[in-house]
């Protein structure tokens, strides 16, 4: 069975980009544009095997939903990454300490993301 | 277009124009936060989004951007007019960048960009330049700290490895000798990681090689029913064959929970002679990519001794060769005197010829490629380490992308859709318009050739049903193509605010209605003149703040730029509260540049007298700035308009502002013209501009100061040939009466007969307007397509004169 | 569900979730002498793995999986109980 990944970006191009390059590997991809809609999938049942979000973004951050989505039932040991820039290294610590697995430097996309992800997910 | 590229580009304009948008609205805020946050959000996005590409002129122009919005965000600056000016600077960059990849791309990828690369510099300099001494904080250092402990040499077999197992010493020994990098690793997971997501133990099963291992608790192991499952305990020590930078980066995420040894072996490695030998620690030493070097580089010393010349420096030649051949064995460690390369360096320079370096290659044994590959490939597919067959593979299960329709990228209600592809149905919209029209025709000759009225009958009310869906779907089209206004009036607070800013005024302005919508093209064509208009009046018609003061008036002027629909008109209305339009100023210029005759001086109206700054040729401004002195004067802005069927109109009281009205049609798509026909080629003309049609005899032709005249319900009309407009050679045709077909057209209150060889019947066109090379052509309004497939030359009366 | 319990043998198959170590650990606290049988099992969260070494079960059937049979081994074979520090 096909491991499914959510990826939370505002941008639509960042979305894209890790789609396409997700679902090359073999994942199935779910999507949302901020931290509240991707809490509304979360909460509407949708259970991945892995997340990515961005840290900026309207509405709810990255921050916030990593530390929402941790208290939900069921996803309080799935893999989060953080999508950062090379400069946030102050975000990193932050996310990890708030419960992410661990991050990714933008851009990322095709082998590098996959390899990554490999990492973090048993069974990918 | 690439897909990824196009969304990118689109997507980047977006952000830009919100940028843009946001910039200026914080010059006016009374709360910043909200919109330094977002602001931060968008560059930050965008610069994450280009890096995406390979742009390095726009990532780094972004990333400046991005760090001085950051120190912005974080209270460790002050947001100020300056620093907006030069964001807005950089951002017009981006802008210039994004249209240039646009423009540029063909194949996928974009273009390069680095003929910016100097303004690129200058730019991400002056952002920098607001940050001062902040810059080190935001340079992307990792901190010491976080750095995993990993002391080189800290672990020695002899001292540190007295538990291991001997057959494991012995292992260590032999792999050390033998060059490989071994490290030691101990991880302590910290007691939370699993609500991190975090499974330390598969981060010890993707280790590479592990030539031993030990996991247990950190203290002793708790009685079972005091277990907790979810807090941590875990302890794993490992000695691995893997070099101490692919250790760091594999535990990344948890630097400080490992600690990692590069084991040094008890005894110095030890010179190799068996080269088979020294290939294996190579292969696994050096990286693919320095093993793809080093075959490249020794190929192509290959091809430098293979050359057959003797020039006056061969013997530089092998030397160079020789001090290359050098390098490489340094770089593999390996020992040029055992190796015999001086030796053969020596034979080859006394004997004047590369053989003896070509044979010293071929006896050597070179690491082989086949490491190269083995690691690519893991790359691409990196099947988790130690996995065996019966594991998943992702390959099984994969995909094809765009396959699902379960989960689209976002559920949108809105397309963005390539013009080209509207285009296409306004080409074909217009056939069918023109193909219907043959039906009428078909049910006439049903019933006067066929004698069939009953199927005539049926014809027409098939004719009915199919001309109705037509409308329908034309309009429908035509729909698709409205812009709302805001499309054009979106720049213009950024442009009154760099103007007032330049000239030093303080302008007010204020937009209403920018929802109303019209066609593209009329949207499109509004732009310019528009903006001429709007320079126009903080250039001459708004006053400095003193000037007002001095007049009575608030020093900072206003401008009302609005917009709305009446009937099936767009009217936009541009006001100003400015010093006004002088009508005597006017009438003694016009008179100076020889526009008026001195009874005119006298006898125009005030408003005619306005109207004059429309004519051809007038300027009012007294000086020429950069700004609105460039030569193009209100008449342009009329001819602009006019061209897509516009009207403009200018009132104007000195001292209390000038107000000027455009009223332009929503759509300029369907055009009811008159085809004409001369010297043999058809014409269509636009109905709007056609008074009538008459026939007018040879003899009733007067020629009148040199120019061809007739009366026409008693009133003396000018008339001209329509091949003499166009250059045609031929006379226009008189029918077997002698009498010459006249079109009469309106323009501007006077009336025109063109005579033509023949007039013919109406018809409704989709009107296209000349693109490319005959964009420029004076004289026609567009093109049409017709039913049977030919093109229609549509004239514009109005230039033709 | 990748275990399968009865009252003698728990058989893991492909993933040992962290979500089943809790699982695992209720089982192994009421059944002292159960077995495992982890012929089919490719990996052992973390959690899972700390469960198996605190309760030492007899393993009737080791992973096919070559490495994790290794790392098992490592684990709940060696003498020393005690962790190295």
């Amino acid at each position: 069975m096909s491991k499914t990944i959510l990826v939370v970006d505002d941008s639509a191009t960042m979305v894209m980009s890790l789609k396409a390059s997700l679902e090359m590997a073999g994942f199935k991809v779910e999507t949302a544009g901020d931290g509240v809609q991707a809490l509304d999938k979360l909460k509407s049942g949708v259970k991945p095997d892995l997340i990515i979000t961005d840290i900026n973004m309207p509405n709810m951050g990255g921050m916030d939903f990593i530390r929402n989505a941790r208290a939900l039932p069921g996803l309080r040991f799935t893999p989060i990454l953080a999508l950062t820039t090379e400069s946030q290294q102050t975000k990193r610590d932050e996310a990890k300490q708030i419960g992410a697995t661990g991050w990714l430097v933008k851009p990322v996309g095709g082998a590098d993301l996959v390899k990554v992800i490999k990492q973090v997910l048993p069974g990918a | 277009m690439n897909a990824l590229l196009n969304q990118f580009l689109t997507e980047g304009r977006d952000f830009l124009e919100a940028i843009g948008a946001k910039l200026l609205e914080l010059e006016r805020t009374t709360d910043p936060g909200p919109l330094i946050d977002e602001l931060f959000r968008l560059v930050h996005t965008l610069k994450g989004n280009s890096g995406l590409f390979d742009l390095p002129e726009m990532t780094r122009v972004l990333h400046a951007a991005e760090d001085l919005m950051d120190a912005v965000r974080d209270g460790r600056l002050e947001f100020s007019r300056e620093l907006a000016d030069q964001l807005l600077e950089a951002m017009d960059f981006v802008s210039l960048l994004i249209d240039e990849i646009a423009e540029g791309s063909d194949d996928g990828q974009p273009p390069r960009t680095s003929h910016h690369a100097t303004d690129a510099a200058r730019l991400g300099a002056a952002l920098r330049g607001f940050l001062g001494g902040e810059l080190t904080a935001t340079s992307g250092q990792l901190p010491a700290s976080s750095e995993p402990s990993a002391a080189g040499g800290g672990w020695s077999l002899a001292a540190d490895g007295q538990h291991l197992p001997e057959a494991v010493r012995m292992a260590v020994q032999a792999r050390l000798t033998a060059g490989e990098a071994l490290c030691w690793v101990r991880y302590r997971p910290e007691a939370e990681c699993f609500f991190k997501g975090e499974d330390p133990f598969f981060q010890i099963m993707q280790l590479p090689e592990v030539l031993w291992r030990q996991v247990g608790a950190v203290a002793s192991w708790p009685p079972l029913a005091e277990l907790d499952a979810y807090r941590c305990v875990l302890e794993f020590e490992v000695i691995v064959c893997a070099a101490l930078e692919a250790l760091v980066e594999h535990f990344r995420y948890v630097p400080d929970q490992v600690e990692i040894c590069s084991l040094a072996s008890a005894s110095a490695a030890t010179t190799h002679g068996n080269t088979t030998a020294t290939t294996t620690a190579d292969s696994t030493r050096l990286s693919a990519e320095a093993l793809e070097s080093i075959r490249v580089v020794l190929e192509a010393q290959r091809e430098i001794l293979a050359l057959t010349d003797t020039p006056a420096w061969f013997s530089g030649r092998l030397r160079a060769v020789g001090a290359t051949l050098l390098g490489i064995l340094a770089t593999l460690e390996r020992d040029p005197v055992a190796s015999g390369l001086e030796t053969a360096l020596e034979a080859a320079l006394a004997t004047d010829s590369g053989t003896y370096l070509l044979r010293w290659l071929d006896h050597q044994t070179w690491p082989t490629a086949h490491a190269a590959p083995a690691v690519r490939a893991a790359i691409v597919t990196p099947a988790p380490l130690g996995q065996g067959a019966g594991a998943p593979r992702a390959s099984d299960e994969s995909v094809k992308f765009g396959r699902r329709a379960d989960d689209q990228l976002a559920t949108n209600r809105t397309l963005k859709v390539d013009q080209s592809k509207i285009d296409r149905l306004m080409n074909l919209i217009g056939e069918m318009v023109v193909a219907k029209n043959a039906l009428p025709y078909l049910a006439a000759r049903a019933e006067e050739r066929y004698g069939v009225r009953e199927l005539s009958r049926e014809i027409k009310a098939q004719y009915g049903v199919i001309n109705r869906i037509a409308e329908e779907m034309q309009d429908a089209i035509m729909q698709i193509r409205m812009l709302p206004v805001s499309f054009v009036f979106q720049r213009f607070p950024r442009l009154v605010r760099d103007i007032a800013h330049k000239l030093g005024k303080e302008v007010r302005l204020i937009m209403d209605g920018e929802s109303t919508e019209a066609d593209k093209n009329i949207i499109e064509a509004l732009a310019d003149p528009l903006i001429h208009i709007v320079r126009n009046s903080l250039d001459h018609g708004l006053e400095t703040p003193e000037q007002r003061r001095a007049a009575g008036k608030s020093p900072e002027g206003r401008l009302t730029i609005s917009s709305r629909q009446e009937s099936d008109r767009v009217l936009i209305e541009i006001s100003d509260d400015g010093r006004g339009i002088d009508p005597t100023v006017i009438r003694h210029k016009a008179y100076e540049k020889g526009i008026i005759d001195e009874t005119a001086l006298e006898r125009l109206s005030d408003q005619e007298a306005i109207n004059l700054i429309f004519a051809a040729g007038f300027s009012t401004a007294e000086q020429i700035t950069d700004l609105s002195g460039r030569g193009v004067g209100m008449d342009v802005v009329r001819n602009a308009i006019a061209r897509v069927n516009g009207t403009i109109d200018l009132r104007s009281r000195v001292g209390a502002g000038t107000q000027l009205r455009l009223s332009l049609p929503l759509s300029m798509a369907v055009t009811n013209v008159m085809i004409v026909e001369s010297a043999g080629q058809r014409f269509g003309v636009p109905m709007d501009a056609v008074a009538e049609t008459v026939r007018v005899a040879q003899r009733d032709i007067r020629l009148i100061k040199k120019r061809l005249t007739t009366v026409l319900r008693g009133r003396l009309v000018p008339l001209v040939a329509l091949n003499d407009l166009l250059a045609l050679d031929a006379a226009q045709l008189a029918n077997d009466d002698d009498e010459l077909a006249v079109l009469v057209v309106r323009i501007e209150k006077e009336y025109l007969g063109i005579i033509v060889d023949d007039c013919r019947e109406t018809i409704d066109i989709i009107l296209k307007p000349l693109a490319g090379f005959l964009g420029n052509l004076a004289g026609y309004a567009g093109s049409a397509l017709l039913g049977d497939g030919s093109v229609l030359l549509i004239l514009n009366p109005r230039e033709l004169l | 569900m990748a275990i399968e319990l009865s009252d003698s043998t728990l058989i893991a198959r492909e993933l040992l979730s962290v979500e089943e170590a809790e699982t695992v650990l209720e089982w192994l606290i009421q059944h002292p002498r159960g077995q495992l049988d982890l012929t089919d099992c490719t990996h052992v969260h973390a959690a899972s793995l700390q469960v198996l070494l605190a309760a030492r079960p007899k393993i009737s059937a080791w992973p096919r999986h070559a490495a994790l049979a290794d790392w098992l081994q490592a684990a709940l074979l060696s003498e020393e109980h005690a962790p190295h520090v």
